[in-house]
């Protein structure tokens, strides 16, 4: 399956005047789950905020479905099945946990499908199940995760993007969130993953991307990254 | 008793005016604008009963199916015409637009209408009960206040909607990645914050006289209450108008009819001292 799915190119980001993203090229192919990598400023939230279209790009493209959607804006990129779960996870602390996940299923395309996807998400996240009555700003920073990738699924996207899942919980809560990545992965959905934990992360992606300065620095798969000296030097800590 | 009188006559008319801030405190909330038309909506619909009752004979509480639909369309227009291009500006120029809007329409109520106060005589008999006499008008405008507070509560919380609309008010970036279009919330808002206030018009038609350049009374009125019961909280609206009402009318057997105005504002200040979010405001803000 090499369809891709997600194609970026040429992309370039100011922020007012000044320039954050030169020239971003990717793709994530259809089943895939892709990796973004870099170091802090580097750029990664700045590149899925572009691509959702919270962000407009100065120049560069972004396709989805093979339909140019750069121009597209961020609510209407989500009604089309490409999500994304910011990150702090944006959670509507004051509103219940069922809420969130109903907020999560606000478009049309999703409505239609609300009840499957709430039963497949509390599957997944029986906790959610228990708690779907309490305010999310209760929950614990894990639960939190787990509530934002919920609702992230529950506008039932053919594609998701996460920044930084593994922000801010133990290292145990951690390695769960990224079992249920590798999990929805299996399950066919693609993913976008950016993240500073490199080890866990390239343990379970296909292919990542190093994004150094508002550029794309290397691309390749683990083992590529594995084998790259300075690579594992400068930026990877490994 | 007079004073257990005066405290149910405090709750009614609290009611109302909780009710006229909670499309204040709504639009506030979703859009980060404070609207001083607020006020002039509230005498756009009190002028618009009182002529469909001299005209038609229409009852200002049948009007109520016109003025609020009307008030709907009118906020709908004003948004996408004029508030819209500053929700994104810094919110002194959202305050000069409501200004200017509220100027424009108290200026053209004076310039088509006089600015002679108008009256309807319409009475409801009064309601007795446990030694307490309630003028059956300010029982109907409590009634009222009570079902849009409950047809508010439902559609905030039972309709995809009016869950947009708190999810906006509480964050706005998480929203838009739900794929709810702040743009259309925003609009929502504002076109159901004018029909509270243009349907509160009506009622008003019951309680007291209006004349065109009454509107900025309402408008502080309804700012006070807000700001009372803390910014975006729809409860902390109706709380904060049921705390002015009582304290209002409580006051007037104490002290001389025209220091009673002054008793809001000094609740106002002296809870701003000690939580300065209001009563239900979030913490910390």
């Amino acid at each position: 399956m090499t369809e891709p799915l997600l194609e970026v190119s040429r992309l370039a980001v100011n922020y007012g005047a000044v320039p954050v993203l030169w020239d971003i090229s990717l793709t994530v192919n259809r089943g895939e789950l892709v990796v973004l990598l870099g170091s802090n400023g580097a750029g990664k939230t700045t590149s899925l905020r572009s691509v959702q279209g919270v962000l407009k790009p100065k120049s560069g493209k972004v396709a989805f479905n093979s339909k140019d959607i750069t121009a597209l804006a961020a609510n209407k990129v989500t009604a089309i099945g490409l999500s994304l779960v910011p990150e702090g996870r944006g959670l509507f602390a004051t509103m219940t946990v069922e809420e969130n996940l109903q907020l999560g299923a606000f478009s049309k395309r999703a409505r239609k499908r609300f009840g499957e996807n709430l039963s497949s998400v509390y599957e997944l996240f029986p906790i959610l199940k228990e708690r779907k009555g309490q305010r999310a700003g209760s929950l614990s920073g894990g639960e939190q995760q787990m509530l934002a990738i919920g609702r992230g699924l529950m506008s039932d996207p053919e594609m998701l993007m996460l920044d930084e899942p593994s922000l801010g919980l133990a290292p145990i809560v951690v390695s769960k969130v990224f079992k249920v990545l590798e999990g929805l992965k299996d399950r066919g959905l693609t993913i976008l993953l950016v993240e500073q934990n490199v080890e866990v992360s390239l343990a379970i992606a296909d292919r990542g991307y190093l994004l150094e300065n508002g550029k794309i620095a290397f691309e390749g798969t683990p083992d590529q990254f594995r084998a790259n000296e300075s690579l594992r030097e400068a930026y990877l800590g490994l | 008793m007079l004073l257990a009188e005066l405290v149910v006559l405090g709750l009614a008319y609290g009611l109302l005016f909780g009710v006229l801030a909670l499309g204040l405190t709504l639009i506030w909330g979703v859009m980060k604008v404070v609207n001083i038309a607020h006020g002039d909506f509230v005498i756009v619909g009190a002028y618009s009963s009182y002529w469909l009752f001299v005209l038609a004979g229409v009852h200002p509480i049948l009007s109520i199916l016109f003025t609020a639909p009307f008030g709907f369309g009118l906020g709908i227009i004003v948004y996408l015409g004029l508030v819209r291009r500053v929700v994104h500006a810094p919110e002194l120029m959202s305050l000069f637009l409501t200004f200017g809007i509220s100027t424009l329409i108290s200026s053209l109520l004076l310039y088509i209408y006089s600015p002679n106060q108008r009256a309807i005589s319409v009475t409801f008999p009064s309601i007795n009960g446990l030694g307490v006499v309630l003028p059956g008008n300010v029982a109907i405008a409590a009634a009222y206040a009570v079902v849009v507070a409950t047809l508010l509560r439902i559609f905030l919380t039972k309709t995809y909607w009016g869950k947009a609309i708190r999810a906006v008010t509480e964050d706005s970036s998480s929203a838009l990645l739900m794929g709810i279009n702040p743009e259309a919330v925003s609009m929502l808002a504002f076109g159901i914050g004018v029909a509270i206030a243009s349907s509160v018009g009506s009622v008003v038609m019951l309680l007291q006289a209006v004349y065109p350049t009454g509107g900025s009374e309402f408008t502080l009125l309804a700012f006070v209450i807000v700001v009372l019961g803390g910014l975006g909280s729809p409860f902390g609206a109706l709380l904060g108008g049921i705390v002015i009402g009582v304290v209002d009318n409580v006051a007037s057997l104490y002290l001389p009819a025209a220091a009673t105005p002054a008793i809001g504002f000094i609740i106002l200040v002296i809870v701003l001292i000690v939580r300065p979010s209001g009563i239900m405001g979030a913490k910390g803000r």
